[in-house]
């Protein structure tokens, strides 16, 4: 150590000793303040960075909660749809005049909608051939039953038939069609249909009991001068039914003429069933 | 001559951030996450400093250092101040007669320096210290300082061999 640096040391221990002495008696406030200053930029910087790593989880767990809410959201949404349609159940249960059973659909062909499979079967009292309908209108009829389940033809099935009426008591069978709609054909173009008249069901052969709604004239096509194609766009869809009410009638009361229960469908040929009898 | 003085001043500009940053982990993290163990990084600093570098600057710049531990730490003013002007002239003094880069050497200033270190500490905090938290002062963390600058030793020793292999390589 050389000499200035010798005299620069005890300037700086006499120094120490004399803020030493002096601060325990005086409070050295301002001299305190100042001497943190040489670490403040460290400081500042690891609080700037705490607080954006503290923004981002922030972020993050508000991103999470605003995921969970939108989620909770459309769940609240869903139920409030089904509290509505339990509703919509039960007053119709009050008004129908028929025995009704209603059923949860488990499953089905959602792509040509021609299938629907209820939760409830034999054991419920459901029978093959019971129509089946929702809140506007008819969807099918039960085609096979098991024990705890049915299996539902709908109105897109290929071989499905309903006898339907018009309010000037037209009568007419109207077979599937494109998909989703049915179709009237040989209609003399002299009976006073217009489009957007409702249609219902007509009783006649007692598979479905009269004066359900079924559709709406959808489009009407003159066949030649003499007929007339008419189609019709059923009220009730398919595809978004979550529940389904199965009409209870008499078993005797259906002319079962069509059904073979022994046969069961091997294919189609253009519009025909094909068929094996057991 | 005037591109070394510059060069000269970036360097010491470059130590003086260095020793503050150890000036801010010994004041804000001096337990390393450990809280009742302190580590002196601030002992170890001063005392390589003081081996190797400039007298005056290291004298000036533990004045200042010492004073900002004292104000962030509230001790008597002056106090660290004094310690570490102290371990520089025992430092000072004793590289005379020993060969400074001695790792055991610098492993013997570092144990003294940290035991006076913390030995002037608990005077000033003994009244409301706890009899367990004196022996982790007094004797676990000097060890624990020396331990860290034993570990930091090799560290540097070992990057230092990878890079002269690398420069003989190339």
């Amino acid at each position: 150590m050389n000499k200035k640096n010798r005299i620069l040391f005890f300037i700086l221990i006499l120094l120490s000793i004399l803020i030493f002495v002096i601060n325990l008696n005086i409070d050295f406030t301002v001299l305190r303040n100042i001497a943190r200053a040489p670490i403040l930029p460290f400081t500042k910087s690891v609080e700037f960075m705490d607080d954006i790593i503290g923004y981002r989880s922030q972020k993050k767990q508000m991103l999470k909660e605003i995921a969970e809410k939108k989620l909770d959201s459309r769940r609240m949404a869903a139920l409030a749809q089904e509290n509505r349609e339990l509703r919509n159940i039960l007053k119709l249960r009050e008004n129908i005049r028929y025995d009704i059973i209603v059923a949860e659909v488990i499953g089905g062909d959602y792509t040509d909608g021609d299938i629907l499979i209820i939760d409830k079967g034999s054991r419920s009292g459901i029978d093959v051939n019971m129509p089946v309908m929702y809140m506007s209108g008819i969807l099918g009829k039960v085609e096979k039953i098991d024990r705890n389940s049915a299996y539902i033809t709908t109105y897109n099935d290929i071989d499905f038939r309903i006898s339907l009426k018009h309010a000037s008591g037209f009568v007419a069978i109207a077979r599937s069609s494109k998909r989703g709609k049915l179709v009237i054909y040989g209609v003399k173009r002299a009976v006073p249909l217009s489009l957007n008249d409702t249609l219902y069901s007509s009783g006649m052969g007692k598979l479905y009991p009269a004066g359900i709604p079924f559709g709406i004239i959808d489009m009407i096509e003159n066949s030649d001068e003499n007929y007339k194609s008419v189609y019709i766009d059923p009220l009730e869809s398919i595809a978004d039914k979550r529940f389904i009410f199965v009409i209870m009638q008499d078993s005797d009361r259906t002319l079962d003429r069509n059904i073979n229960h022994n046969s069961e469908t091997v294919g189609y040929l253009g519009w025909f069933r094909i068929k094996r009898t057991h | 001559m005037v591109q070394n003085k510059k060069n000269t001043l970036i360097f010491y500009v470059i130590l003086t951030i260095i020793y503050m940053a150890a000036v801010y982990l010994q004041v804000i993290h001096s337990g390393l996450y450990m809280p009742r163990l302190p580590v002196d990084i601030i002992v170890i600093i001063t005392i390589l400093y003081a081996l190797y570098f400039n007298e005056r600057f290291i004298i000036v710049l533990a004045f200042i250092a010492g004073l900002t531990v004292d104000s962030y730490t509230g001790l008597i003013m002056g106090t660290n101040s004094l310690i570490l002007l102290v371990m520089i002239f025992i430092t000072q003094k004793t590289r005379a007669f020993l060969y400074k880069n001695n790792p055991f050497f610098q492993i013997l200033l570092i144990l003294t320096g940290s035991l006076l270190y913390r030995f002037i500490h608990l005077l000033f905090s003994l009244p409301g210290i706890a009899a367990e938290d004196i022996i982790l002062r007094m004797i676990l963390s000097p060890i624990a300082t020396t331990l860290i600058y034993f570990l930091l030793f090799m560290l540097i020793r070992h990057i230092g061999v990878r890079l002269r292999n690398y420069e003989e390589n190339e």
